[in-house]
């Protein structure tokens, strides 16, 4: 161990506690000190009893459940760490579609979709997802991760020499798939549509792409995104956007089409991306669009192309989402959702700060991140489990409790979540003054 | 080395980050003034350090304030010609 690794191990063993996640992000040579340096944080927060995070579930994702820490801990708590927004991952429902479809068409596909790995089921997912988005002409590219597909969506989309103005409070995966375009980046300040048309004017000459892309309900705020301030100006100026449904599609908008249906804009939308880990209770994604743009994405989305096609039991769950999505049963959900969200939110309004905050996504924000894991400790310890997000997800000094309300919650259950917030806010000392 | 050479290093990264940004920054300034948010300080901070070949413990990036600062730790941590 070199002498600067040896300053940085005393560190470590005194500021443990205060660690934030940039410490460990620096490649600064050949060495690989920064990967046994994370290593040995994460054996001293075990042996500390701190490590909270990778806490091991045993069975599914329901409002109440008990945690295993990776030290061997066991803890009993509220589950609102999980983006199970309608508790379809475990509806009866879904599960049987999903085991007749791994029974059918076995466990993997095998191939790229655009090879040989496209089964009917795949199809079936498509047309469900057409019907129930309900535009003509329009079609959906289906990929294995929510994450691949802005990553896949944007560099197909976007070249060197085009743009990409996201919202700063973007996802990592729409700042990475910028990245990886080759495209130009800048950032408008979130929600702030004149630093967006400042920017418009500014790039948009006439030749140049220029796409924008936001998030309908943004994860790390948990407030609506302005789509229809963004396709007003695309329009005005000839850009392109792209909305993140990811934490809004099934649950915004009276058909649960998202933000871009509540706010009348669903046909302007070019890019449409849903993720189907959050209230679709699976895993993968898709991106839904006029026809001749989805059928570009199915080709030359590179991490499409050149991954496997969706495996058979996810797809035909997501089938069996979709169709419950459309019914009374997901009428009947998204409002439970709705009316839980904004009960617990009054629990909390006024106490703490809940920031701009405005949906099922419920943060609270306590700033300096040096707090995160004593805080985490001690909400699992008193019987809650959250979603504490610190940076890169967000700005450095904006931590946050990141609160996922389902519609499968009770009163009773929520009740008991704000009271440990509190409780907590006391302690830690971000309790609204 | 000389800290202008360190800043021409900087401006670099940043401009990778930061698209517009021209050699003849303000070293008073900080990164965010620029436009750069914290995942691209980090991006900027460790491109800086590979390129130059000089490694700043960890411990000692907490306590910069602005470009000038960062300078400074890399002045001192530069290896010493004999």
């Amino acid at each position: 161990m070199s002498t600067t690794d040896e300053v940085m191990s005393k560190h470590l063993q005194d500021h443990f506690s205060e660690y934030t996640y940039d410490m460990f992000m620096m490649n600064m040579s050949s060495e690989l000190e920064e990967m046994d340096l994370f290593s040995e944080w994460v054996e001293i927060l075990n042996k500390k009893n701190l490590y909270t995070f990778e806490a091991i579930r045993s069975a599914a994702q329901k409002t109440e459940i008990d945690l295993t820490r990776q030290n061997g801990e066991k803890v009993h708590i509220i589950n609102l760490s999980s983006y199970n927004y309608l508790g379809f991952s475990y509806h009866p429902e879904v599960i049987a579609a999903a085991q007749e479809a791994v029974g059918k068409y076995g466990l993997g596909a095998s191939s790229s979709p655009v090879i040989s790995g496209t089964y009917s089921i795949h199809k079936q997912l498509e047309q469900a997802l057409e019907k129930f988005f309900g535009l003509p002409d329009r079609g959906v590219s289906l990929f294995t991760a929510g994450y691949s597909v802005n990553l896949g969506a944007i560099s197909a989309f976007i070249k060197p020499g085009n743009y990409v103005i996201m919202d700063e409070a973007s996802h990592m995966s729409i700042i990475e798939g910028a990245k990886l375009s080759g495209g130009e980046i800048l950032y408008f300040k979130h929600n702030n549509m004149d630093h967006l048309e400042e920017l418009l004017k500014k790039t948009c000459d006439g030749f140049t792409r220029v796409l924008i892309c936001m998030e309908g309900v943004y994860s790390g705020d948990g407030d609506y995104g302005n789509v229809k301030g963004v396709v007003k100006l695309a329009k005005q100026y000839g850009a392109y956007t792209l909305v993140d449904e990811a934490h809004s599609a099934l649950i915004a908008g009276e058909n649960g089409r998202g933000v871009c249906e509540e706010q009348g804009v669903l046909e302007d939308v070019d890019l449409y991306v849903m993720t189907f880990s959050k209230a679709f209770g699976g895993v993968g994604g898709g991106v839904y669009g006029k026809k001749s743009i989805i059928n570009y994405m199915n080709w030359y989305a590179k991490c499409r192309m050149f991954s496997c096609a969706l495996d058979p039991a996810v797809t035909g769950g997501m089938t069996k989402v979709v169709e419950l999505a459309g019914s009374e049963i997901g009428m009947a959900r998204r409002n439970k959702l709705k009316s839980n969200a904004s009960y617990f939110r009054k629990l909390l309004s006024g106490k703490v700060n809940l920031g701009e905050c405005d949906s099922w996504v419920v943060i609270v924000n306590f700033g300096n991140e040096s707090k995160t894991l004593q805080l985490n400790d001690y909400l699992q310890k008193t019987g809650l489990d959250t979603s504490i997000i610190q940076f890169p997800a967000v700005p450095k000094g904006e931590a946050r409790i990141r609160m996922f309300i389902t519609s499968e919650h009770s009163e009773e259950q929520l009740n008991k979540a704000a009271d440990i917030i509190l409780k907590a806010a006391d302690k830690f000392d971000f309790l609204k003054k | 080395m000389e800290r202008e050479e360190i800043l021409r290093v900087i401006e670099k990264h940043l401009a990778k980050s930061v698209p517009g940004i021209t050699a003849g920054i303000d070293p008073e300034k900080k990164f965010t003034d620029f436009g750069a948010n914290s995942l691209d300080i980090v991006e900027i901070v460790s491109g800086t350090m590979r390129e130059l070949k000089i490694k700043i413990p960890r411990t000692e990036l907490s306590d910069i304030h602005n470009i000038s600062g960062l300078i400074d730790k890399f002045e001192a941590f530069a290896p010493k010609s004999a």
